[in-house]
């Protein structure tokens, strides 16, 4: 695997999305991790081109292209095939719609069919807690691969 | 008897349980000091735990409960357009791939781009950058596509 490059950038209170984006795209480090775990770098970056898709639309909450679904008040991406293979990939994220930002909180290889275990949406559900308590007041880093 | 005097006890008769009360007063130590809303998380977790199906999912869970104990502070990564425009060679690949296929069987059925995007329910802007080899598409698209050509999804997509 290749080592992960991180550095911080300074982003200002209010700083809006890049040119051409609606939307803001951040990852909990835990998600960026999560999917270090079972992503080569190409899957990872076919991954990220998806979000990437999201943020670039009106509304990151549906898509044509892309299959999401919601789930309690968090979203679920699910992609499989292509780059991915036999991976079964699943992005869990939330639409924070006030700061215009799409939250990556945790990212799944699926082995298994039928719902979204109980497990995982606790995980969510306490990321995305978290990530709401701090919204305001983030010190972001860019994430290189 | 005060409980580090009883553990005293307990350690000279039988290390092993001592060892074992030890870690359940540090993990409980741990518990107490975590605010409720972790607490009911770690708890609602316990429960999945006694039923997880098997090692994977035991894993999952004893992992984010792990993520609850250690408490460490959130951090997040901004996803720059950088990150997903430096070539990565398997992905190109892919992308060439699929991007000759999708053009090869629309052309092969005698679409024209707007044609197939009306067919398949696909904004044509997505159709023509994927033609170009600019996005690599996610399953739904290539299924999307697929139903619009009437063709099987493995002749796109053989991995699927």
């Amino acid at each position: 695997m290749e080592p992960k490059k991180q550095f911080k950038v300074g982003v200002h209170q209010g700083g809006g999305p890049e040119p051409g984006y609606q939307w803001t795209a951040l990852i909990d480090s835990h998600s960026f991790e999560e999917a270090q775990d079972f992503l080569s770098p190409d899957q990872y970056h076919h991954l990220a081109m998806q979000v990437k898709e999201l943020a670039m639309s009106d509304n990151p909450k549906s898509s044509l292209t892309i299959d999401v679904e919601p789930i309690e008040d968090f979203f679920e991406l699910r992609d499989k095939g292509g780059v991915l293979g036999k991976i079964n990939a699943r992005i869990y994220y939330c639409v924070d719609v006030k700061r215009r930002r799409i939250v990556s909180l945790s990212t799944w290889n699926k082995k298994k069919e039928g719902p979204t275990p109980e497990h995982i949406k606790v995980r969510v559900r306490r990321r995305m807690r978290i990530y709401y308590e701090l919204a305001d007041d983030l010190d972001l880093q860019a994430s290189a691969i | 008897m005060d409980a580090v005097q009883q553990l005293q006890k307990i350690t000279h008769r039988d290390p092993s349980q001592a060892a074992l009360m030890m870690a359940f007063l540090v993990i409980d130590d741990r518990i107490r000091q975590l605010p409720k809303k972790c607490r009911d998380e770690l708890f609602e977790l316990q429960k999945s735990l006694m039923n997880a199906a098997d090692d994977d999912e035991r894993l999952e869970i004893l992992q984010t409960m792990m993520e609850i104990l250690d408490d460490k502070p959130a951090n997040y990564l901004h996803l720059k357009d950088k990150d997903i425009q430096s070539p990565r060679e398997g992905l190109e690949k892919w992308v060439a791939f699929i991007s000759k296929r999708i053009k090869e069987e629309r052309e092969q059925a005698g679409l024209t781009q707007k044609e197939l995007a009306e067919k398949s329910g696909l904004p044509q802007p997505h159709i023509s950058r994927l033609e170009s080899g600019l996005h690599s598409p996610t399953h739904l698209t290539v299924q999307k596509i697929a139903k619009a050509l009437k063709i099987g999804v493995v002749r796109l997509d053989p991995s699927a």
